[in-house]
């Protein structure tokens, strides 16, 4: 079951010290710092932020959903969620971590309300995906990315979102259980066993694909 | 593959091919209408609510609340005393029950009290003897002249005008009290002195120049009487006829009424 947490960025997080992608994206200026100067009537500091975060943000939710629709509906709650909350901001946390709390929460919120887990999805992976050079790698790739989709969609919601906020949001297990409201050891164990079977659902694919060649 | 990403504690958890494949699958983008709608209403908000001088607003309300407090004792401690005290004798006045009245207002009242009473040393001193004068009269010794009416006027000491001139209902007569002042402002001290509620003291001492009075007959005519020459000279010859002394009134008859025929 996916815990619901509050939406305040006040609770104070065991964040590490020592984050490599999330430590990237937090340099110069800071997003914190970034959302503090919207805070204080900083336009242009929300648009830095905002092309920071958007895309990610929004693949989080398409796959999340499964829906794209849902996928945009909640992705502009979300950020409007965020810039009405400016005032009450403050930067106790990291901005990821606050900001994939609020789609979390968005998310389940959205649940609730529809009831809606068996929905089928609409993301035709195919529309995004990139050029291949070799034709037998294409193939491969293209059985990989239906065999994954297939898989990530079939995930339980808890472990689909573990691994999307370890993917897309670039989270330490702690970040994760932060957001989830889970413990550590929880969101390791959830994120292990979608791995897992993402993994088999990969390896099958490329062992057909190996077959059929 | 498994990789350590993330600070390592993801160790053991992720695969490498499992994230290479995500990546290759998840290639969208937020829609561009989207991002353009958000980004209009991030800017719409962005001049409202919060600015940079509401983190003053409670900083500033404190100082206004501490400044209002200072101005206040400030005025209050600036205050006169004497201003103070001036609205205090009134309420000390009021009719309490003796040795009541607090220790302050008492020695106000002895001041104010000793005060008058030096005033009417000083300035008048001639209207003891005039009393005394009075009250020998009264015992038939000697008839010594009232004082005019217009010098008793100026009397500083006067306070009230009835209290000024107490008549007193003796053998249905009316009679001047002519050392009324005198009498009022030792009576008036004596209130003063012993509290409120020794209105017993004031009305002896009324009474007393009311039984001087009644044997000494009034030796003034009533304006009405001064309306009208020949009432008035009736007035002077009803003086005379009780032995008072009537020179006064015909000087006055005099300067008011100079072709009047004097009796």
């Amino acid at each position: 079951m996916i815990a619901v947490k509050p939406l305040s960025s006040s609770t104070a997080l065991s964040c590490p010290t020592t984050v490599t992608y999330a430590a990237a994206m937090e340099t110069a200026p800071e997003d914190s710092a970034l959302m503090l100067r919207y805070r204080d009537g900083d336009a242009d500091a929300f648009e830095t932020l905002y092309r920071r975060h958007n895309d990610a943000l929004y693949r989080y939710l398409l796959r999340l959903c499964r829906h794209r629709d849902t996928a945009e509906d909640l992705f502009q709650d979300v950020w409007g969620k965020i810039i009405k909350s400016r005032d009450r901001y403050r930067p106790t946390a990291k901005f990821t971590t606050f900001l994939y709390r609020v789609a979390h929460n968005c998310f389940i919120d959205h649940l609730r309300k529809t009831k809606r887990h068996g929905s089928t999805a609409d993301i035709d992976p195919d529309t995004q995906a990139s050029a291949a050079t070799d034709a037998a790698d294409e193939a491969e790739r293209q059985l990989a990315r239906r065999r994954l989709e297939a898989a990530l969609r079939d995930l339980p919601d808890e472990q689909r979102d573990v691994f999307l906020l370890f993917e897309e949001a670039d989270m330490s297990l702690d970040e994760i259980a932060a957001v989830t409201g889970v413990n550590r050891e929880t969101a390791k164990s959830r994120l292990r066993y979608a791995v897992n079977k993402l993994k088999v659902a990969i390896g099958a694919a490329i062992a057909d694909s190996v077959e059929s060649t | 593959m498994t990789t350590e990403r993330n600070t390592g504690q993801a160790e053991d958890v992720t695969d490498d091919r499992v994230s290479e494949v995500y990546r290759d699958l998840a290639g969208e983008r937020a829609p561009a209408s989207l991002n353009e709608r958000i980004l209009r209403d991030a800017r719409a908000r962005a001049g409202s609510g919060y600015s940079w001088w509401m983190g003053w607003l409670r900083p500033a309300a404190w100082v206004a609340t501490v400044g209002l407090c200072l101005a206040i004792v400030i005025e209050l401690t600036n205050t006169p005393v004497a201003d103070i005290e001036q609205d205090d004798v009134p309420a000390a006045r009021a009719p309490v029950a003796p040795g009541v009245a607090s220790e302050r207002s008492d020695e106000q009242l002895i001041r104010d009290a000793e005060t008058s009473h030096d005033e009417l040393r000083q300035q008048q001193p001639a209207l003891k003897s005039e009393a005394d004068g009075v009250a020998v009269n009264a015992s038939g010794l000697a008839t010594p002249a009232a004082p005019p009416r217009d010098e008793r006027a100026e009397f500083p000491g006067r306070t009230t005008a009835s209290a000024a001139e107490p008549k007193a209902s003796a053998n249905g007569n009316f009679f001047e009290v002519n050392d009324a002042p005198i009498l009022e402002d030792a009576a008036e001290m004596a209130e003063m002195r012993e509290g409120p509620g020794q209105d017993r003291v004031r009305q002896n001492a009324l009474r007393s120049v009311a039984e001087r009075a009644d044997v000494n007959p009034a030796e003034e005519c009533d304006d009405d009487v001064r309306s009208a020459p020949e009432s008035w000279i009736e007035c002077i010859l009803d003086i005379e006829r009780r032995g008072g002394n009537a020179d006064d009134e015909r000087n006055r008859l005099q300067d008011a009424f100079p072709d009047a025929e004097l009796p």
